[in-house]
């Protein structure tokens, strides 16, 4: 969740906006995308997107959505039938329905995962009471080993009591977060060309398909 | 000022201490950092299915409830839906829309069941009758947009464990709401800013 594990290069070259704005521009190519083996690639190479911008992947999380979404359509019998399991006929046309679907939905939070980052600031009022969040999240964070087990709501009570009384006294500027530090404030133009790069493989990769 | 202990919702808040006066503002981002704090917890306890919510995120909302206007737990509730969006990452994705609508859903019965129900239905009820709306939405939205028609099956046992998570959280959050010092001081903050603006 936090910034500490996404790769330097990534914190140094590409700023939060930057990269939000690319997850949106691929999104609706990405959607587009009516090939299966390309939806696949594009799985595969956004989950490795997200590693790399620091997010942990439950692999078993994931595998179970896809198989679980793929059981559900191979419910629907459709089209030629591969093989019959006891009860079960799977057909050709539940099997790649119920993939294209489960690789898309986890795909989408893949692309999410990778684009949206903890210092992405908001414009106006949101964007206030988003810094405010975040500072009162990372300062529970770093003080969570004040909790005891034994007097659970008691140092639980004193540690939200602190970090009330830090945040009404202002302490350090909610825009200046230990999130923030150490990130691109604009991007650097190496930066800039990988996430256009990638923005623009992905629309290639549709309307190669058209033509 | 030590616990809230039977305060009833209209009773004169405590006075606030020494200090810088705070905003709803402030006090909506430290309720919405709790939430996210609770749903960080959540993630490390093992679920009987991954997509299975506990709600200890509500917590916040649920100790708010009786104590907050409408409109200010509805903040809540975006704060705390955009604060995990932006956190974990899942603004972008359809979990962020999930976790919206099941959130929204939730506060609105919450509201409606705490302010129809008065002091004659406690946070358990309030909290399993929230639990429901949110599971509903979401099992809803989850076979009409992703798993197909055929996944109603899987409707009747998430709704029961609903119910029991429901049960859960809202016993911890009628316990925290009777017990807790951090609890009392937000809610007579929360009194002295609501005084201040003259409403």
């Amino acid at each position: 969740m936090s910034l500490r594990r996404q790769h330097p290069w990534m914190l140094r070259n590409i700023s939060a906006r930057t990269l939000f704005l690319g997850g949106m521009a691929l999104l609706p190519a990405y959607l587009l995308q009516e090939n299966l083996t390309i939806r696949f690639v594009q799985v595969l190479f956004f989950g490795w997107c997200a590693l790399r911008a620091g997010k942990r992947l439950q692999w078993a999380y994931f595998l179970t959505i896809i198989a679980t979404i793929t059981l559900f359509h191979l419910l629907i019998p459709s089209g030629r039938v591969l093989v019959t399991l006891g009860m079960l006929r799977i057909t050709r046309g539940g099997l790649e329905t119920g993939l294209f679907k489960a690789l898309t939905v986890v795909g989408l939070v893949f692309i999410s995962l990778a684009s949206v980052r903890a210092d992405l600031r908001l414009p106006g009022r949101a964007g206030t009471l988003a810094g405010k969040i975040f500072w009162s999240f990372e300062q529970i964070m770093e003080r969570r080993d004040q909790l005891e087990p034994r007097r659970l709501l008691a140092s639980g009570d004193d540690l939200l009591l602190g970090v009330y009384e830090d945040l009404l006294l202002g302490g350090e500027l909610p825009s200046d977060t230990l999130a923030r530090k150490g990130t691109a404030r604009r991007s650097s133009l190496p930066g800039s060309l990988v996430v256009s790069g990638i923005v623009v493989l992905q629309w290639v990769a549709l309307l190669g398909g058209f033509f | 000022m030590t616990s809230l202990g039977g305060q009833s919702p209209g009773a004169l808040p405590d006075p606030p201490s020494s200090g810088p006066a705070p905003s709803l503002t402030d006090l909506l981002a430290l309720l919405a950092a709790v939430a996210i704090f609770c749903s960080t917890l959540e993630y490390l306890i093992p679920k009987p299915v991954p997509f299975f919510r506990i709600g200890f995120a509500n917590l916040p909302l649920l100790v708010m409830i009786r104590v907050f206007r409408g409109r200010h737990l509805f903040s809540l509730a975006l704060a705390k839906v955009l604060g995990q969006g932006l956190i974990n990452g899942t603004l972008a994705s359809y979990v962020f829309l999930f976790s919206l609508a099941g959130t929204l859903a939730s506060v609105a019965v919450m509201i409606g069941v705490a302010r129809a129900g008065g002091n004659r239905v406690s946070l358990v009820g309030i909290s399993t009758a929230g639990a429901l709306a949110s599971n509903v939405v979401q099992v809803s939205l989850s076979v009409l947009f992703i798993f197909g028609p055929r996944s109603w099956v899987m409707a009747p046992p998430f709704l029961l464990l609903g119910v029991v998570a429901g049960v859960s959280v809202g016993g911890l959050a009628e316990y925290l709401s009777r017990r807790s010092r951090w609890v009392a001081r937000i809610t007579g903050d929360y009194r002295h800013i609501l005084l201040g603006r003259g409403s």
